[in-house]
């Protein structure tokens, strides 16, 4: 439900194990004829998109919460029906637009509308009606399960714990920055579909503190003890420490691709798609 | 299939509309209940399974009236209404079986209510009938703070419960229904006043609303359940005031007869029992009332119901301090204090209910009347036409049901 992960449409309709999206996106491939690798690294097509909603946000200025939210309704959406018989700049759009209304800031369609025109003119017209089509599909392909659990609350509770848990532990304010970063580039990954808010949060926890570590000859007394409580604290936890070994991989493999994204390319790419097309 | 910015959604439109399942292809529609603000309401019965189910089919109308219908944006209520009733699930709350969206129109699918709690009153407030029994009365009001309960531990305020919007399975099931001003309060991300000013049927209004409050707490549902604990029991609505509408200038008014009412009743509040009376937006209004006493015991004891009907006086004694009970549990719902009002869980630990009779499963246990089914009409049972002619276009929240208005006015 709307106050409980546990029991929500999230951990109910919308997880699924890394085996289980890849049978769905193959399923997806299958029923549309298109093949994700022809757009090339799966990865730099999120991070392109992920720049997409993070510039329309900043135009609309929406809160990172709807933001988030909107990245969900992306991901999920594309498990489902693929990049190339879409135009992604009207359903990240539309995201944007359905996830302000359920994070109650919402935002006038033509205010969406005229932003997304002005910043990507070749890609969105200024008739609001297609946005408001798109959003019939979108709500349809997320089965109307529209409430999204993100891992910043739990962030700021288990750094709360931690804090708790003895002298030192607690995260400084440059680690806590760090983790919030993580979190938000987790949505470039699709750790969303396949893991709890708090095993996110805590990858974030764990990738801040543990691996900005100096290396352990260089450590002195204070540090060794600081990470000795921090492990017990995690180990203590209850949360599956695999899984968070899992998700920081994941984000590590994530930075290591994104040094080779180029926007250009992408932008390019999406110009062919859509201009072949027309 | 072409993808151009002026056909957006191409090849992905075909195929999905190609696979779509169509509403007529699933459902029967038998005729039609009722319309609202919102849409209409049908009752369909399913064309597949063997259990020929039953179905309440709400349809959202598209935005425009008339002519051709065009896509213009889901409303937030919508939004709102689909997202929570996808999420929620427990006994007392109506169980929504799916939605489609087809042709630009939404089609909410619930289980089919036989009745609701407005037609009951109604029925008992008939003059040749009884009130309603003391068990069917009581598990009532038990199913309705469990479901209300589960919406206030999931941070879901229903805002506009009243006895239309409360109905009953034909196997006696309590279900809290139409959750489309339904709203998440533990992370307002903005203040929850600001967009829709106007909530709850003004007769079952709680007073920090009507003073001018802006912090909706859970309060203002128990405040609601209050009320319709009072009119099961009287058969008519306790503070039936007559609404102040909204002036040229779109300020809201104060609604000075339906405080008049509550007053009247429950006496004029004091800054003693609620201390932050001086600083709703609307408390130098009161000044101008005259000053009352509290006469709800009063009010309550001669409420032809219940224990005191004929039919109890013959076991006569032992039934005072249940009858007391019941009086304790309705002056700590109707509490003009927002903060000692009572919660949904406590008001299910009340003495009232662990006193005979207790509160059952099917409120029509051990009772031996008939309910008459609810009407449905089949003038119009068209569920695809896109102009649905007596709905209105806008209005406030309080959209009863039509046929039902006839009813009320009765009273």
């Amino acid at each position: 439900m709307a106050a409980n992960y546990w029991t929500s449409s999230q951990y109910n309709h919308w997880r699924f194990t890394r085996p289980q999206l890849d049978r769905i996106r193959a399923q997806t491939e299958a029923d549309t004829g298109f093949r994700q690798q022809d757009l090339g690294e799966p990865r730099h097509l999120r991070i392109f998109f992920h720049g997409l909603i993070q510039a329309l946000g900043r135009h609309l200025s929406v809160r990172q919460q709807a933001l988030a939210t909107a990245e969900v309704y992306l991901a999920r959406f594309y498990t489902r029906a693929a990049v190339q018989e879409t135009n992604p700049y009207l359903v990240l759009a539309t995201c944007v637009y359905l996830a302000c209304k359920m994070e109650e800031c919402p935002q006038h369609i033509r205010s969406v509308v005229s932003e997304a025109k002005s910043l990507w003119p070749d890609f969105i017209t200024h008739d609001p009606t297609k946005l408001a089509e798109c959003e019939f599909y979108l709500i349809e392909e997320l089965d109307s399960y529209l409430i999204v659990h993100h891992p910043y609350r739990s962030l700021n509770q288990l750094s709360k714990a931690l804090g708790a848990s003895g002298n030192n532990a607690g995260l400084s304010p440059d680690e806590m920055q760090t983790a919030w970063s993580v979190v938000n580039d987790s949505f470039v990954t699709d750790l969303p579909l396949l893991y709890p808010p708090n095993v996110i949060a805590l990858t974030a926890i764990y990738m801040s503190v543990v691996l900005r570590m100096p290396p352990a000859s260089s450590q002195n007394e204070r540090t060794r003890t600081r990470l000795k409580r921090i492990m017990d604290w995690f180990a203590g936890c209850g949360i599956d420490l695999e899984d968070v070994v899992y998700c920081s991989q994941e984000m590590i493999s994530l930075y290591e691709v994104w040094e080779s994204y180029n926007e250009k390319t992408l932008r390019d790419l999406m110009a062919r798609l859509i201009a072949n097309k027309r | 299939m072409s993808l151009s910015i002026r056909s957006p959604l191409g090849g992905y439109k075909i195929r999905r509309d190609s696979t779509r399942k169509k509403v007529l292809d699933r459902y029967e529609i038998l005729g039609y209940i009722a319309a609202g603000t919102y849409g209409r309401v049908y009752k369909a019965r399913s064309k597949y399974g063997t259990q020929q189910r039953e179905f309440a089919i709400k349809k959202f109308k598209a935005d425009k009236e008339g002519e051709v219908a065009h896509y213009t944006g889901i409303s937030q209520s919508a939004c709102r209404e689909i997202a929570l009733c996808r999420e929620l699930r427990h006994t007392n709350i109506t169980t929504l079986t799916e939605i489609i969206l087809e042709d630009k129109c939404i089609y909410m699918v619930f289980e089919f209510a036989e009745h609701d709690l407005l037609q009951l009153i109604h029925f008992h407030s008939h003059p040749d009938r009884r009130p309603i029994p003391d068990s069917t009365l009581k598990s009532i009001l038990w199913q309705l703070l469990n479901g209300v309960s589960y919406l206030h531990q999931n941070w879901v305020l229903h805002r506009d419960l009243k006895p239309a919007n409360i109905m009953v399975t034909a196997d006696g099931v309590v279900k809290i229904g139409d959750l489309g001003l339904a709203r998440l309060f533990h992370k307002p991300l903005q203040p929850l006043f600001t967009g829709d000013k106007v909530v709850v049927t003004i007769w079952y209004r709680a007073p920090e609303l009507l003073l001018g409050s802006r912090h909706y707490t859970p309060a203002v549902d128990i405040w609601a359940v209050g009320c319709i604990f009072a009119e099961l029991l009287a058969l008519r609505p306790i503070f039936k005031g007559e609404e102040a509408k909204m002036d040229n200038k779109k300020t809201v008014p104060f609604q000075r007869n339906q405080m008049q009412k509550i007053i009247e009743i429950l006496g004029t509040p004091t800054r003693e029992s609620w201390p932050a009376l001086p600083q709703y937006p609307e408390y130098h209004a009161l000044s101008s009332f005259k000053t009352y006493q509290s006469v709800l015991e009063t009010w309550y004891n001669t409420v032809p119901n219940a224990t005191s009907s004929s039919h109890a006086n013959q076991s006569s004694q032992p039934q005072q301090p249940a009858r007391q009970r019941g009086f304790q549990l309705l002056q700590g719902l109707l509490e003009y204090n927002p903060l000692k009002r009572l919660t949904a869980e406590q008001a299910m630990q009340h003495p009232y209910f662990g006193e005979m009779p207790k509160p059952t499963a099917n409120i029509f246990e051990s009772v031996n009347v008939e309910y008459p089914h609810r009407r449905i009409s089949n003038e119009d049972n068209d569920i695809k036409t896109v102009s649905l002619p007596g709905t209105k276009r806008s209005g406030l929240p309080d959209d009863s049901l039509p046929s039902r208005k006839k009813l009320r006015n009765d009273h």
